[in-house]
């Protein structure tokens, strides 16, 4: 792998675009979208991470610039209850060699009655109480949500699948209400995800152990399917939330007419609350992700993980949060410290994170934070193919502004 | 009685408090205003917060609703902090969480008590709220019940 720390030409020029745009605000005005009918937002964040002792989602030990994403969406009502609506994303992370632009999500929506609207396109997976919103910086806590049921390596993998979703909100008297979401589709993976490239440890280790030399060149991931659920109960307790959410999913990596890896998640369920009473909030997510892996037809994994985070967080005014974050991962619930395999002698993940956001005005966010981590889950291997070390650290700054 | 038992207690007993005590609470500082059109003539508080969340679209006769955002801060804090059990800074994140997630979008957004006057007897299924002083025989007042 090579690694230049700065963004690349394309995503220079693309944010200088949208600076210039942001400064000259009287564009905006003039095109006037901010109506009931049709409507066009978009955001930028530009972050700078580091690490120490080990690489973390790219080369980060020297510090890295590439941490960049722009999203740009339009949505129009159609009819009273006909929406369409997409948002495109630029998107250039540490492990990324070059930023690209997705389809973060193209949606369109039959709004029948309260309880009841359907969705088809590619739609955002929920998965605890932050999936949907990793994209955009500005709407979470952290610059890195809690990567025991976060993992930043899936980011691509697990944001949004193709196909459609059933959807409500249900009154539960005076307990308060009820959001469902019933989904189910393809995820689509480009060739070049994470959780794409990453395959190329497995044929590595494989041509090692054979005394083979097959190319990872070629490597692509397929999804069978996904399907899952979600509830979130809203109960007539001011400042209380809870949600269950389930998913299940199957992937194979190929490479040419060679099945390398295949992963079937049985079940991932995460159970989720969250409670804000006057300057204090609190977070806490407990999931286990029950699944099966074979590698050039061997079984390698079968079990659950396990994983649980609790999240603190202080409002000494409304625009400043600082947040105290314990995060605990575990590769197999049932086997916390048994290594998986030569590159992976510590298959867990311990985070200790203390975190800064500052909300500038309404259209600008900052936000700083460290963390120190015991553990090595999480293909750290990958990015580090010298051997990851036990104890390591790492931290990130980043703004945003979104309209 | 065990500590699990006595702390599950604790917890049921301060939500069933505090779910009791929401009828208690003043609602002032902001009027609610419809279309005189509409056949409504009280909201429960749970409805204007369906209603603002984008969980409850359509009046009773099947007209859709339209939420209009009054931005002027001293009837948007009053009626966030009173109607939706937020802060105008949490209502900001939830109605931008709703858009950037893909799942719906977020109402218009007027400055000033007249503009949203205006919008309201323009639009025959839309809502906001005003500052009390601001109201005219042109808007439909619509008590807030809990």
């Amino acid at each position: 792998m090579t690694f230049s720390p700065f963004p690349s030409i394309k995503a220079q020029i693309f944010s200088l675009a949208f600076l210039l745009w942001m400064l000259f605000p009287s564009l905006l005005c003039a095109i006037n979208l901010a109506s009931d009918k049709v409507q066009l937002h978009g955001f930028l964040t530009q972050g700078y991470m580091e690490s120490k002792e080990n690489n973390f989602l790219g080369d980060s030990e020297d510090g890295t610039f590439r941490f960049t994403e722009i999203g740009l969406n339009i949505n129009a009502h159609l009819t009273d209850n006909f929406r369409v609506g997409g948002q495109a994303l630029y998107c250039h992370l540490p492990a990324d060699d070059k930023g690209k632009v997705r389809a973060d999500w193209l949606v369109a929506e039959y709004h029948i009655i309260d309880p009841f609207g359907l969705r088809l396109g590619k739609i955002k997976m929920p998965m605890g109480l932050y999936n949907m919103e990793r994209d955009s910086d500005f709407l979470r806590p952290l610059i890195f949500l809690p990567q025991s049921i976060y993992d930043e390596t899936r980011r691509d993998s697990w944001q949004a699948h193709w196909g459609g979703e059933m959807y409500g909100n249900l009154l539960l008297s005076k307990w308060g209400d009820l959001d469902y979401q019933l989904f189910g589709g393809r995820i689509q993976y480009d060739d070049d995800s994470l959780a794409t490239l990453a395959g190329s440890e497995i044929v590595n280790r494989y041509n090692k152990e054979n005394s083979l030399h097959l190319s990872t060149d070629d490597l692509s991931r397929q999804n069978n399917y996904v399907y899952g659920a979600a509830l979130f109960f809203n109960p007539s307790l001011e400042g209380l939330r809870g949600a269950l959410t389930f998913l299940a999913l199957d992937d194979e990596l190929w490479l040419h007419e060679t099945l390398v890896n295949s992963l079937q998640v049985r079940s991932k369920l995460v159970a989720s609350v969250e409670y804000s009473w006057q300057q204090l909030s609190m977070a806490a997510e407990y999931s286990e992700t029950d699944r099966r892996q074979e590698q050039f037809n061997i079984v390698t994994l079968d079990g659950a993980s396990q994983a649980w985070y609790l999240l603190l967080s202080y409002s000494p005014t409304e625009t400043l949060t600082v947040s105290l974050l314990y995060d605990e991962y575990y590769r197999l619930k049932n086997s916390r410290h048994e290594p998986a395999g030569p590159m992976n002698l510590y298959p867990w993940r311990k985070d200790l994170g203390v975190s800064l956001r500052y909300d500038i005005s309404e259209s600008w966010t900052f936000k700083a934070e460290w963390h120190t981590i015991d553990g090595t889950a999480f293909y750290m291997g990958y990015f580090n193919p010298q051997g990851a070390e036990r104890y390591w650290q790492y931290g990130a700054l980043k703004l945003s502004f979104n309209f | 009685m065990n500590l699990k038992r006595r702390i599950g207690a604790l917890v049921l007993a301060i939500w069933l408090i505090a779910a009791g005590a929401e009828g208690a609470e003043p609602l002032a500082g902001f009027v609610m205003v419809v279309n005189v059109q509409n056949e409504i003539s009280t909201i429960s508080r749970k409805e204007v917060e369906l209603i603002f969340l984008n969980k409850k679209r359509s009046w009773p006769d099947g007209t859709k609703i339209s939420v209009l955002i009054n931005e002027n801060l001293t009837v948007a804090d009053s009626f966030c902090q009173t109607a939706l059990k937020r802060s105008a800074h949490q209502f900001l994140i939830f109605r931008k969480k709703m858009l950037f997630r893909g799942q719906g979008m977020p109402p218009p957004t007027l400055n000033t008590d007249k503009e949203v006057i205006a919008f309201v007897v323009g639009h025959s299924g839309s809502i906001s709220y005003v500052s009390p002083e601001a109201v005219t025989p042109a808007v439909k007042v619509v008590p807030i019940t809990q």
